[in-house]
């Protein structure tokens, strides 16, 4: 393979190799790009054997090879009894470059400057030790600071120690700890062979379980001394990308909330969500990604249910109202939100009911005071104190109707309520949520909302021909096959043959259809990633039509005096080129949001 | 009808007495008249019969007798032998009317022979062509004073056989409306103190959405259509809007919708704070956060298309167009 070849190999190769190699040749050069494309394609090679197929010097190989593997963009594997060492690629590297712009500037927003200036370097280097870190600073002080701003990171797990497994492929690591456990699982008359397997992989579960999570108590991260706890220097830490996919999930699911329930309810929403989000579920296991383990979705599901369970269990994701009221954004107004009219008739309801239970007398006479009542007073008899210290209005009540609000959707069900006053989010289930209305309104902005309609009937319907959808959705017949075609087209619908005559004549044959998630949103993660990388390649092309130019401004002596060296036209080409970089690169992301969904 | 002996008088008049489309048996005509052999009643059914007064039918492999009026028997009598028999067929098919081709292949009469025919009796106003929903291209009969049966029409959808959309379109705009109105009290209105700019919702227990019954009501009470529409065609209207994603079905109810919040903002409702002449409903740095908000899909109707270069732009199905 050559380097001028590896555009259009990798394009015709899979989206994900097509826009993983751009993303490797902007950031890492066309060396690394050639290699990564190599690996992608063939799996895992020694060294000699990406050398002759990239045709790349062996010795060149290995130094790119000791980079990528530092940038965590290639796994290595050493076979046990063998001196051959496997290079296999690492998606974690190049989705940390992919999401670098934006981790850097949440991070500038939430934690500063110098916490951003840390997780850069992080970026830069792979991983580092923070020792080395903290020493390049002359300043004593500012040592302290930048560990505390360590720690804090750490804390929020932002960053997480890097430990040698974490360069090896997970499949080997299970694999070796499988054979090995087989190994010592003896095989005795008594018990079969399925019963025997099935022992071992329970055994490996529980080992590799152990292995993942070593050194990671406290004892091996954390140093107290004089009674302040601190991060262990000796760590060698690198940037969580498990950390930041939460942050885009919550992302997601409050423009979901925004667009179901309403802007108010969404920006609690996003409070409660930040709220959990360092402890919630990771979006994916390492069981998951191990080939063979989990084949069956249904058990894939149970699995991903099971560890979620687990946190609201250990109440790691349930929060509580009166913690969510100290965390709301300042500027919140949630004054007359919810509507006062019935806010009244709410807070009679329950008691009213009550009366009806048994006591007669009481009750009824309370209710009378209370019509003639004031909100505010009626709100305090009820139990619940209006915090008017803030004094924007935001009550724990206003609060906790703006929770029911999201936890009653009769879509998808945004929290949940567990016990009174506190809740958590069911993050399995928003995914399949999330996927389904970011997918329809796809279709609908792209195909039409024809398209939308018959989709989402079909859907409800789950099979069916022409004729009855176009009876359900009241549009013509002609129209719904035009929409059918599109949406055929687009590989969200798929089309069954009911032939009625032997010969299976095209006259008698009709048609059903029907709309699978699986595929439609695999195919459209596909073409994501592909637009993607197309833009990313398109910038790389009109930038090299003006090369010589930009070659220009990249000089010494030219550099801060481009309005004296370069002449008019020049500056204006520079202009134009730099309004079409951000115009595509802002393409670019939009369509990034779109595919973190699908991933 | 001077020639008609007084007894066959007297059997046809007491067998028009039951409602039209009575089917006799020989029995009870002969109880009818209380005469005792069948050859009596043999005799008067044939004179009815000649004069086209009495009409035989066979059900269930039975021969039965059924009265004709008596101009509609003088109707039958100035045909022709051929136009009387294409009428009865006609007659035969009912509210679901008969296509030409089946004509001549029950009557076995020649092409021309029926076209002739069926020409005859449209111009008296005998018979009508009907159009059919679902056979749009073939020609179909009925007599002249019946209403094409629901299934020729369409239903409340069709008007002369094709799908009225607009009809449809203006019928759900309607019924979204109305809903949304019942859902976001202050969706439609123009903001004011008394509520917040940025939302104001019911409490999760509201429970005055409404349902089928209501959104009749509404439509009839307010006379949006002349049409008599059913509740399930009431049904299927608010099934085409959630399926538009319009409405929700709300959990555990039937037939009470909701509309989404997405289809008001669509509509262009619910944004007030974030026009112009409303600076001052909420605060400058507030209006810029708002403003500040990650893209979303969901968005799509705050998009501004950009005309950027066209090689620039990417197409979603790039990947398997390309």
């Amino acid at each position: 393979m050559d380097i001028g070849d590896l555009p259009e190999a990798s394009k015709t190769q899979s989206p994900k190799s097509y826009l993983y190699t751009s993303i490797a040749r902007n950031h890492l050069g066309d060396v690394a790009a050639l290699i990564i494309s190599c690996l992608i394609s063939y799996g895992r090679l020694t060294a000699t054997d990406i050398s002759h197929r990239t045709k790349i010097p062996v010795k060149k190989v290995k130094s790119a090879l000791v980079s990528l593997i530092q940038m965590n963009c290639i796994f290595y594997w050493r076979e046990s009894g063998s001196k051959q060492v496997f290079y296999s690629f690492n998606e974690t590297g190049i989705l940390v470059f992919l999401h670098s712009g934006d981790i850097i500037s949440h991070v500038t927003t939430h934690y500063g400057e110098d916490s951003a200036e840390i997780v850069q370097n992080i970026l830069v280097n792979g991983h580092i030790r923070i020792e080395d870190y903290v020493n390049n600073i002359d300043d004593e002080e500012k040592k302290l600071d930048i560990q505390t701003l360590f720690f804090r990171l750490f804390t929020d797990r932002w960053i997480v120690r890097l430990q040698p497994f974490n360069f090896n492929p997970v499949d080997d690591i299970w694999n070796q700890l499988y054979q090995e456990t087989l190994k010592n699982t003896p095989r005795t008359s008594t018990t079969s062979e399925v019963k025997r397997v099935a022992e071992a992989k329970e055994k490996t579960k529980t080992k590799f379980i152990n292995l993942i999570e070593s050194g990671q108590s406290p004892k091996d991260l954390y140093l107290t001394q004089d009674g302040i706890k601190r991060l262990n220097p000796a760590l060698v830490v690198t940037f969580n990308l498990s950390r930041f996919q939460k942050h885009l999930r919550t992302t997601a699911l409050v423009s979901l909330a925004k667009s179901r329930v309403g802007l108010l309810s969404a920006r609690i929403y996003e409070s409660a969500l930040k709220l959990v989000e360092a402890s919630s579920p990771d979006l994916t296991h390492p069981f998951l990604q191990i080939s063979g383990l989990i084949n069956d979705p249904e058990e894939a599901r149970f699995f991903v249910n099971s560890i979620e369970n687990k946190l609201v269990d250990e109440k790691k994701t349930v929060f509580n109202v009166r913690d969510l009221g100290r965390l709301l954004p300042h500027d919140l107004d949630l004054r007359n939100s919810i509507l006062t009219y019935n806010f009244v008739k709410h807070n009679l309801t329950p008691k009213k009911r009550s009366a009806s239970n048994g006591d007669d007398e009481r009750p009824t006479k309370k209710i009378k005071t209370e019509d003639s009542d004031d909100i505010a007073e009626s709100l305090e008899s009820n139990g619940t104190v209006q915090i008017e210290s803030n004094g924007n209005g935001n009550s724990i009540s206003l609060i906790q109707h703006h929770l029911k609000l999201l936890s009653s959707g009769s879509g998808a069900q945004l929290l949940i309520e567990i016990t009174p006053g506190s809740y958590t989010v069911p993050y399995a289930s928003l995914l399949k949520y999330l996927k389904q209305y970011n997918f329809e309104t796809l279709v609908k902005t792209t195909l039409g909302p024809n398209s939308f309609r018959i989709l989402r009937c079909l859907k409800s319907l789950k099979i069916g021909d022409e004729k009855t959808i176009s009876n359900s959705v009241l549009l013509k017949e002609k129209t719904v096959r035009n929409e059918i075609y599109k949406l055929l087209k687009a590989n969200m619908l798929e089309v069954q043959e009911v032939p009625r005559s032997a010969d299976r004549a095209a006259s008698k044959t009709f048609y059903l259809f029907r709309h699978k998630e699986f595929y439609s949103y695999e195919f459209l993660c596909n073409s994501l990633i592909f637009s993607m990388a197309e833009i990313l390649s398109n910038i790389q092309a009109f930038r090299e039509d003006h090369k010589i130019l930009l070659e220009k401004c990249e000089r010494e002596d030219v550099k801060g005096h481009e309005e004296e060296l370069l002449l008019e036209s020049e500056l204006k080409t520079l202009k134009s080129l730099q309004t079409r970089q951000v115009s595509n690169t802002v393409r670019f992301n939009r369509i990034k949001s779109l595919y973190e969904i699908y991933q | 009808m001077a020639e008609l002996s007084e007894k066959a008088h007297l059997l046809h008049s007491k067998m028009l007495e039951s409602p039209s489309s009575t089917l006799f048996n020989q029995e009870e005509l002969q109880q009818m008249l209380h005469i005792s052999t069948p050859v009596e009643l043999l005799n008067l059914a044939q004179e009815l019969m000649n004069k086209k007064l009495v009409k035989l039918v066979k059900q269930d492999g039975d021969l039965k007798f059924q009265a004709v009026s008596t101009t509609e028997a003088n109707k039958i009598t100035q045909m022709t032998d051929d136009e009387a028999m294409v009428y009865s067929y006609i007659e035969a098919s009912g509210r679901e009317g008969i296509w030409t081709k089946t004509i001549k292949a029950k009557t076995n009469l020649h092409q021309h022979v029926v076209v002739r025919c069926l020409k005859a009796l449209e111009n008296q106003r005998y018979i009508k062509s009907i159009k059919s929903v679902k056979h749009p291209t073939r020609k179909i009969y009925m007599l002249y004073n019946l209403q094409p049966s629901i299934e020729v029409t369409g239903g409340p959808w069709f008007t002369d056989s094709e799908l009225d959309t607009e009809f449809i379109d203006s019928l759900l705009t309607v019924i979204w409306r109305f809903t949304a109105s019942k859902t976001y009290p202050t969706a439609f209105q123009p903001p004011s103190s008394a509520n917040n700019p940025i939302q104001a919702s019911y409490p999760s227990n509201h429970t005055g959405f409404v349902n089928l019954d209501a959104i009749m009501e509404f439509i009839i009470a307010n006379k949006i259509t002349n049409i008599d529409l059913g509740l399930n065609d009431i049904r299927s209207l608010c099934d085409v809007l959630v399926y538009d994603d319009k409405l929700e079905l709300i959990s555990h109810t039937t037939d009470t919708y909701k509309a989404t919040w997405q289809s008001v903002l669509e509509a262009g409702y619910g944004r007030a704070y974030n026009e112009e002449g409303n600076e001052g409903l909420i605060s400058a740095t507030l209006r810029k956060n708002l403003n500040n908000q990650p893209f979303t899909v969901f968005e799509h109707y705050a998009v501004i298309a950009e005309n950027g270069e066209d090689s620039d732009i990417v197409y979603m199905d790039a990947w398997s167009q390309d």
